[in-house]
């Protein structure tokens, strides 16, 4: 790699701008609502996490991340260690106990152990190689793989944050999906979920005594509040009716910038934040949406690439492990908002205000551009090739 | 290594992940276009309809009349400014905005001076304060360390001590517009989220009314409306049995919410709070409109569909005549203050005369009046509430009763005789009759009112044996609950069941070991009664043994849009029997004739034999002992029953006139009020013969025959 260049993979940077633009524009018009005295407030917030998250970004895709390979267990221990801080002197929240006060920024542990968790975890599968593994190796890699998530998993579900969980959750399994493990093992895994999700969707509908004296309240009526919107109007249905109503209006073109009636007249809560895809989809319209969502596919799709190009199995898995990270904040986020998932605590990457998942999501973009830069392109194939 | 085993399916796998991810995305795009595309038309238009704003019209509460059809109690509406902040309450900024757009339509006062006064300097303070973000910023600076320490109100008020006249000054407070805005700013932080706050409801002129009411779009939560007030036409004439409605400031009772909020009434509902506005609040109230606006974003109305048709609450027509009642409050009073002023030091614990009068043959209550005296203020005031509150010592007049009993009881018979002389039991003293008449009848004894008489009935009643000073023997304690079932019958003890929400029913006394007690109860000197219950008693006996509820409303009417007329009749009461007297009707011709004969031969006749309605009566001075000022005073209660005309009887009346002063009971305020109320009855009734028709009057006897119900208490 050129020492002159910056580390920077312009592709994704250009994808990254559009995402930041249309996060800017939005949070303006969606904050309306929360800061009557100065209307930059929140933008002017936000462009300084974008330059230190392209800041951190750019000091992650420098460093080697082959160096990382042998080392990932130390980031792992750390992101342990601050989770355990949360559940000891964790700032509580909204009723959840999700950061770590430090005094000039708060810092949401569970954020930066989403990503140690998937470099660990890459780590361990570039280890086992990539020819396909027989059924007991691959019983004990899963094993471990499993061993190593529980525990973060366990600290953050107990927060609570349902939705982070499930997001590591998404990215575990799917790093355990395209990796040499045996297929038993992941026919196994894949029929462990469906007869999971079938119980669930079992006791929701006929046990639900049950349910509702195991699941927190609070859980159990957003999903009340998603499966009927109109039923549950005055709760999360609130919410979620008033999103939908703001966005189903927006039609094609949307009503117009700074314009949506839902957002700016408060109906729809948290415009800037989690609900930001509401004010893009009332103001910009399904023109709007559907840009915004292709922008998604095409980081997406750059980072595949990226991918299918790395002569580093740690690297592919590195790739996948963020696309994992991306891709489920990215449709639950949005499927929340119209009525596709229940509504949990997620921010749209790249586009949401806020500080914490701004600057992990950077990160974790860092480390793709930093397996982009080290992959060496071979006239004739090569050894490094995991084709 | 095995070459079988080395085969990496990464690049299939990841391929198909891919496919996975674009799966979820095109889901996603899916999902948006039905959102968006196919259901966006049906969301905008439930967005531009969203704004449905629903307004109640109160509709005007029943209105009542008179027995000949004038009006006691009537409507005015009101116009009144209300305000309803959101939930979660406006900005300081939205509600100046509302103030000033409101102050450009209407005045908080009409002229600029009490428009100034209403102004004080907290208020030019916290405008100054609320009007620009520089001027928070501004103060806040001028805040020390400590007071930066200060939790939020006291924080507050020291922000606003430290505001200066220099500060808003820079308004010119010379300016009524902005008086009034501020003004109205006032009444609108005063309001609570989701809750009507009236901002103006006195003096609102009617170009205000309207102007405001065209201009609802643009004044979010702000209301103009259309209230009733009550007006009374005869003035506190009878007002305490009308009874009062609650402001719709204060809405339906708080303690009786659930009551209230299940019969469909809203917080702000006003509702009868007494009297006759709370017994027949459910035909009074009405039903009121409901009307639903459908307005878009900018607060133009699309249009409004009337989701419930108001109705009128239904009036009432009462049983009383105002011009007989407007008498006898002033007959009663006039009596009162004449018979005090007599002899003052005598009657120095004298303060109340009251009376009620019924029609026997319906249970229509013709008047209800009571006078009392407020010794501190030296003020006659009308308390006519007291005829069914207040329960007095009642004494001969209920002798009627006791004879009654006795023949029910089969103790007595007609023609029954009695020694009368005195009678004395062991430990007590004597008792005897006002003069020793010695061999009496039955009807003498009602005559002449003998005490004795009565003592013998109860004490044969309770079985006892009696010899001069020694105790009574064998008594047997049931006899009071005998006597008091049987006087229940009367309407004495119990409830009359007039149609207001409460009435008392006297204090009934506990002790029953003492036999003595009981001869007392006989002659009406142990269990208190109230006014009505005695004109209930005496309407019983002049309407041969059948006792009525009294009755204040007479019929329910629909409106009909013109207040001189009344509408169709809803619903007319016929006369309600409770009981009948449960003895053989020739026992009560004879308590009849006897009650006749105390006017022309017996206690009463010095005041009643030349009166030419011939009246019944029967009369009672009950000894009134209590403690006051540290010793014990003896007064007298006096009582008078009667009805007239003796052969068929149109009123039945009760006089109790408590506490008198002992001495020249004969020269009876309660025979001067009793003979000009009986004059004056007659004489209106004349006087409507002649000029305005009155109402029909249904026959009653057949209709009474056939409903009569045993009570069972």
């Amino acid at each position: 790699m050129s020492q002159k260049k910056l580390p920077i993979d312009y592709t994704l940077l250009f994808l990254l701008f559009g995402l930041f633009s249309f996060g800017l524009l939005a949070i303006y018009s969606g904050s309306g609502q929360y800061a009557a005295d100065d209307p930059t407030y929140f933008i002017k917030r936000q462009l300084v996490f974008i330059v230190i998250g392209l800041i951190a970004m750019m000091v992650v895709a420098f460093v080697d991340f082959e160096l990382l390979e042998k080392w990932t267990w130390l980031f792992y221990l750390a992101g342990i260690m601050m989770l355990l801080a949360v559940e000891v002197i964790g700032i509580e929240r909204n009723g959840s106990q999700r950061w770590l006060d430090f005094r000039f920024i708060e810092l949401q542990p569970s954020e930066f152990m989403k990503i140690f968790l998937v470099m660990h975890i890459s780590a361990l599968l570039a280890k086992a190689g990539k020819y396909r593994l027989g059924f007991k190796e691959s019983l004990f890699v899963t094993f471990k793989i499993f061993a190593y998530t529980a525990i973060p998993l366990y600290l953050i579900l107990n927060q609570p944050d349902l939705g982070t969980t499930l997001m590591i959750l998404f990215s575990v399994v799917g790093l355990i999906l395209i990796s040499s493990l045996s297929l038993k093992i992941i026919a196994i895994i894949i029929g462990t979920g469906l007869l999971g999700l079938g119980t669930v969707i079992y006791l929701f509908l006929y046990q639900i005594e049950f349910l509702e004296t195991h699941v927190p309240s609070h859980q159990l009526a957003r999903i009340y509040g998603w499966l009927d919107p109109q039923g549950h109007s005055q709760g999360f249905g609130y919410q979620l009716q008033q999103a939908l109503l703001g966005i189903g209006s927006g039609q094609l073109s949307g009503s117009g910038y700074t314009d949506g009636y839902q957002v700016q007249s408060g109906r729809i809560p948290e415009a800037h934040t989690d609900f930001i895809f509401a004010v893009i989809g009332e103001e910009f319209g399904f023109i709007g949406t559907s840009l915004l969502v292709i922008f998604f596919f095409l980081l997406i799709y750059r980072i595949i690439t990226i991918a299918f190009q790395a002569n580093s199995l740690f690297g592919v898995y590195l790739c996948i492990g963020v696309i994992g990270l991306l891709t489920f904040q990215i449709f639950q986020n949005i499927g929340m908002t119209i009525g596709l998932m229940p509504i949990t605590g997620l921010a749209l990457p790249f586009v949401s205000y806020g500080g914490s998942a701004l600057l992990t999501n950077m990160l974790a973009i860092g480390l793709v551009t930093s397996v982009h830069l080290r992959t060496k392109t071979y006239m004739f194939g090569n050894e490094e090739s995991i084709e | 290594m095995a070459k079988k085993k080395k085969r990496t399916t990464i690049p299939i796998r990841l391929n198909v992940f891919f496919l996975f991810v674009f799966l979820l995305f095109s889901v996603l795009i899916l999902q948006l276009g039905v959102v968006q595309i196919l259901n966006g038309e049906e969301a905008r238009e439930k967005l531009n309809e969203t704004e449905n704003t629903k307004s109640t019209i109160a509709v005007p509460r029943g209105l009542m009349y008179d027995r000949y059809g004038r009006l006691v109690l009537d409507n005015e509406p009101v116009r009144s400014i209300t305000y309803t902040p959101p939930k979660n309450g406006d900005s300081n900024q939205t509600k100046l905005e509302i103030a000033d757009k409101l102050a450009a339509l209407m005045r908080m006062e009409e002229s600029d001076e009490d428009l100034d006064e209403l102004i004080r300097e907290r208020d030019k303070k916290e405008f100054w304060y609320v009007y620009d973000r520089e001027h928070r910023l501004a103060v806040q600076e001028r805040l020390s360390e400590e007071d930066s320490e200060l939790d939020a109100s006291a924080r507050y008020q020291r922000e606003l001590d430290l505001i200066t006249a220099e500060d808003y000054n820079m308004f010119d407070w010379s300016d009524p517009h902005l008086l009034n805005t501020v003004a109205i700013k006032k009444e609108l932080d005063q309001a609570f989220e989701l809750s009507a706050h009236t901002i103006k409801n006195e003096g609102v002129t009617e170009e205000e009314y309207a102007l405001i009411s065209e201009n609802l779009g643009e004044l979010p939560g702000i209301d103009a409306k259309i209230d009733w007030n009550r007006v009374r036409p005869y003035g506190s004439l009878f007002q305490s049995f009308i009874g009062n409605v609650s402001s719709s400031d204060a809405g339906i009772p708080r303690d009786n919410q659930e009551y209230y909020l299940n019969l469909g009434y809203s917080l702000n509902d006003r509702v009868g709070e007494s009297g006759l506005e709370l017994s027949y609040e459910s035909y009074l109230r009405g039903r009121k409109e409901i009307i639903q606006y459908t307005t878009d974003n900018d607060g133009n109305i699309l249009g409004t569909n009337t989701v419930r048709e108001g109705q009128s609450g239904h009036d009432l027509v009462l049983t009383v005549d105002m011009d007989f009642q407007a008498a006898l409050d002033e007959i009663v009073k006039d009596e009162l203050e004449t018979y005090i002023n007599q002899d003052p030091y005598r009657n120095r614990f004298m303060s109340d005369a009251l009376v009620a009068v019924l029609d026997p043959q319906t249970g229509d209550v013709l008047a209800l009046s009571a006078a009392h005296y407020n010794r501190g203020d030296n003020e006659y005031v009308d308390e006519a509430y007291r005829t069914i509150y207040d329960a007095h010592i009642p004494g001969s007049i209920v002798k009627g009763a006791t004879v009654l009993t006795g023949y029910q009881q089969d103790v007595i018979d007609i023609g029954t005789v009695f020694n009368d002389r005195p009678i004395k039991i062991a430990g007590t003293q004597v008792k005897k009759s006002w003069r020793d008449f010695g061999l009496i009848n039955d009807l003498g004894a009602l005559e002449q009112s003998s005490n004795v008489y009565m003592f013998e009935i109860a004490m044969r009643i309770s079985g006892a044996t009696y010899n001069y000073d020694e105790p009574l023997y064998n008594f047997d304690r049931s006899s009071f609950q005998t006597m008091r079932n049987s006087f229940h019958q009367f309407g004495l003890g119990s409830k009359t069941g007039i149609d207001l929400p409460f009435e008392s029913t006297g204090y009934v006394g506990t002790n029953i070991q003492d036999g003595g007690l009981l001869l007392d109860y006989a002659i009406g000197q142990y269990d208190t009664f109230t006014t009505l219950q005695l004109a209930q008693y005496v309407s019983t006996i002049a309407n041969d043994g059948y006792r009525l509820s009294p009755r204040i409303v007479k019929e329910v009417r629909e409106t009909n849009g013109n207040k001189e007329l009344l509408g169709p009749v809803l619903e007319s009461y016929s006369p309600n029997a409770l009981n009948r007297i449960a003895v053989d009707e020739r026992y009560i011709e004879r308590v009849q004739q006897g009650f006749r004969q105390a006017a022309t031969d017996g206690t009463g006749r010095t005041h009643w034999a030349n009166n030419p309605y011939n009246v019944a009566i029967k009369t009672g001075t009950a000894q009134n002992e209590f403690t006051e000022d540290g010793a014990k005073q003896y007064t007298n209660n006096l009582t008078l029953v009667g009805y007239a005309p003796f052969e068929e009887p149109e009123l039945a009346f009760a006089i109790v006139v408590p506490r008198a002063g002992v001495g020249n009971d004969q020269n009876g305020i309660h025979h001067n009020i009793g003979n000009r109320l009986v004059d004056e009855y007659f004489k209106i009734k004349a006087e409507h013969n002649q000029g305005i028709t009155v109402s029909e009057d249904e026959t009653l006897a057949d209709g009474v025959a056939n409903t009569v119900t045993e009570e069972n208490d």
